[in-house]
């Protein structure tokens, strides 16, 4: 009971497809435990799975103490669910959505009228209650989404891409709003495609193909998982230098980024670096082409994500 | 588990105010098709158009002509003496019937001979050509009698006593068929309403994604179906009180029953009717393919298999066999018997047990089709 969710050798199939291909992972109490991959990684399905929305083909998963498989009832009871879909009822207006979803949650007398003024107020919507709820601009939707999901205070609060389309500064209340929570103790599971937002999580998961590829916080994630020197080359018409680039023997990788690339090196080491660059140099110097930056970067999470996932395509093409 | 379904009884009921369609389906639809049901459907046959050709031309052809017209079945539009006009007429489909007198048809009756009359139907609308048949028949039975009465007064005689069957109708004395239409029409509206309303409604949250959000609270399949179900009862038994209401009144059907006993039996069709159209929505997950296939899955019963038309007395075992589960079948029999005959609930409880017996077991089929999980 002192983990928040608790998942081993789960797997989800759809035919031949493995949606969720043999993951094991938990989550403490108090995280905010972030979930990062491309579209069909199996980020939605595993939340999903974990809400007790759907059932997994084979494997466990706790959630609060309870079975997803078996106890769905009582995990539904301890769960708030939100999904990247728009699921409130647009034709109602804002006061009527949060009335229903209390309703449904059992939430009644003093006890509304007080969850009624919090989520109006946590979402900013007071003096809109009456507004029907299609008119809402997006960002303001998806925080009476969010209001409407943590009613009845739960446990653990799954948050499947909550801030998809929505603008920077609409983005920032909702994360001030998931911290909030998680100082009064809720356990926030979360999915996104924004490396800015998943690197607020204590923890990262990232998914690709139904697997998890790496599971550690984003400062460990940036120290461990990329192997050599970064180097940022950014310069006028740099698609014309890849080719050339590719047959420098200290260069790992090379990523399109900006106006240029990042380079990975093959290692950390000094030699290897003042090599590297020398060589970049002359290529650049044998084409024409003045750089605007070439220096050495820290590995963001971009990077690591980019990384990880290129490697790992590039196993399954040599297999 | 109350408060939960009254939540979604109560947002259900906001969809509702919310949406002219569902409130179009609901009251305009219906008062619709009353009246045009009301107007069209009418299997009575009189003021049947006939062509006579008279070729006597005397004081009795008028007569027999003026006692036809007099009749108020047969509509004389041909009056000629020349046979190819009738048959003309005929053929161009201005009249259904066409008589011939024969010259000398005067002169026959007076001397006490057999005078013919000839007598041309049309079959291609058979219906009018049965009708027009029994009712000539009648006519001639009645025509012949004063024919007789008359010769007889000639020589001073009184006729002779011929036994008559005298038949005393119930509940529809004059046999209309509109008071026989009319329940059906109720039962048809009140089914294929029911089911177009509530198809629509669970297809919706699918569509839109917010049968996944309640998926993931604690509310119940049944509570879900429940909470959906009562807003529409309401509006349901209200559109088939307005279709009495019009039938009543507009139709002059009678009604010698009692108001209770209509809202009781009305009250668990329509849930019965409610469920089939979101039992449906729930399977089909889309609302365009769930109204069609409501549309067709609430008509075609009620309207071969309820009596409401086609006598199920007539027709082959299997399909006898397969009315047993039509719920219109009962629901019209008792409005039938409530409209026109008054007697009591002790007439019908056995349709009643069955109608209620369908009413749980679509709820819980409803409920059956409601995930808990998706897949």
């Amino acid at each position: 009971m002192n983990k928040a969710v608790e998942v081993s050798s789960l797997i989800k199939r759809y035919g031949d497809f493995y949606a969720v291909n043999n993951i094991s992972f938990s989550v403490e109490k108090g995280e905010i435990f972030g979930f990062l991959g491309a579209n069909g990684a199996g980020k939605s399905t595993t939340i999903k799975i974990l809400c007790g929305i759907t059932s997994p083909t084979s494997g466990k998963a706790s959630v609060a103490g309870f079975d997803a498989a078996e106890q769905s009832g009582r995990i539904k009871e301890k769960i708030g669910y939100m999904s990247q879909k728009f699921t409130l009822y647009d034709d109602l207006t804002v006061e009527e959505n949060i009335r229903f979803f209390a309703g449904i949650r059992n939430i009644a007398g003093d006890r509304l009228s007080q969850k009624m003024k919090e989520v109006l107020e946590l979402s900013e919507l007071e003096g809109k209650e009456k507004q029907i709820t299609r008119e809402l601009p997006g960002g303001w939707k998806q925080k009476l989404a969010l209001g409407c999901s943590i009613l009845h205070e739960p446990e653990i609060l799954f948050l499947d891409e909550p801030t998809a389309g929505v603008d920077p500064q609409a983005r920032r209340v909702f994360w001030e709003i998931i911290f909030s929570l998680q100082k009064k103790g809720t356990t926030v599971f979360i999915t996104s495609h924004y490396m800015d937002e998943v690197e607020q999580c204590s923890r990262i998961a990232l998914m690709h193909r139904g697997n998890i590829a790496a599971l550690q916080s984003p400062e460990d994630l940036k120290k461990d998982i990329i192997p050599g020197t970064i180097l940022n080359l950014q310069c006028r018409s740099p698609l014309t230098l890849s080719a050339d680039l590719r047959k420098i023997s200290e260069i790992r990788r090379i990523d399109p980024l900006g106006r240029g690339f990042h380079i990975i090196l093959n290692d950390r080491s000094d030699e290897t670096l003042q090599s590297a660059k020398s060589k970049i140099s002359k290529i650049l110097e044998n084409s024409g082409i003045k750089e605007d930056v070439l220096e050495t970067v820290p590995a963001g999470l971009e990077d690591v994500f980019v990384y990880l996932i290129g490697s790992l395509e590039e196993k399954t093409d040599a297999a | 588990m109350l408060r939960r379904i009254y939540a979604m009884a109560w947002k259900e009921s906001l969809h509702i105010i919310r949406d002219f369609r569902t409130l179009y389906i609901a009251f305009v639809i219906p008062i619709f098709l009353i009246l045009l049901f009301g107007y069209a459907v009418n299997f009575d046959i009189d003021h049947i158009q006939t062509g006579i050709c008279d070729q006597d031309r005397s004081m009795e052809s008028r007569e027999f002509i003026s006692r036809l017209q007099a009749g108020g079945w047969f509509e004389v539009k041909t009056l000629t003496s020349e046979p190819d006009e009738i048959q003309k007429a005929l053929q161009g489909g201005r009249i259904r019937i066409g008589l011939f007198i024969p010259s000398g048809f005067h002169k026959q009756i007076s001397r006490g001979e057999t005078a013919q009359i000839g007598a041309v139907l049309d079959g291609s609308d058979s219906g009018s050509a049965n009708s027009g048949y029994n009712y000539l028949q009648l006519f001639f039975n009645e025509y012949k009698f004063s024919i007789l009465r008359k010769s007889f007064q000639q020589y001073g005689l009184h006729p002779p006593a011929v036994p008559e069957i005298k038949p005393r109708i119930l509940f529809n004395p004059e046999l209309k068929s509109r008071y026989y239409m009319l329940p059906g029409i109720i039962v048809l509206i009140t089914a294929i309403m029911s089911a177009m309303l509530t198809s629509l409604t669970a297809a919706k949250e699918w569509e839109r994604g917010t049968m996944e959000q309640l998926i993931s609270t604690p509310v119940r399949p049944h509570e879900i179906i429940l909470g959906k179900i009562i807003p529409y009862t309401a509006i349901s038994m209200m559109q088939s009180l307005i279709s009495a209401s019009a039938a009543v009144w507009i139709f002059e059907l009678p009604f010698e029953g009692r108001i209770a006993d209509l809202l009781i039996t009305n009250f668990f069709f329509s849930i019965g009717a409610l469920g089939i159209g979101i039992t449906i929505s729930s399977v089909l997950k889309s609302q365009l393919p769930a109204i069609q296939v409501s549309l067709i899955a609430s008509m075609l019963p009620s309207l071969f298999f309820s009596n409401f038309v086609f006598p199920i007395d007539s027709m082959p075992l299997p399909l006898r066999i397969l009315s047993g589960i039509v719920p219109a079948k009962y629901f019209l029999l008792m409005l039938r018997t409530i409209f026109l005959k008054g007697t009591g609930f002790s007439a019908y409880y056995p349709e009643f047990i069955f109608l209620t017996v369908f009413c749980f077991i679509i709820l819980a089929a409803a409920s059956r089709n409601t995930p808990k999980r998706i897949l």
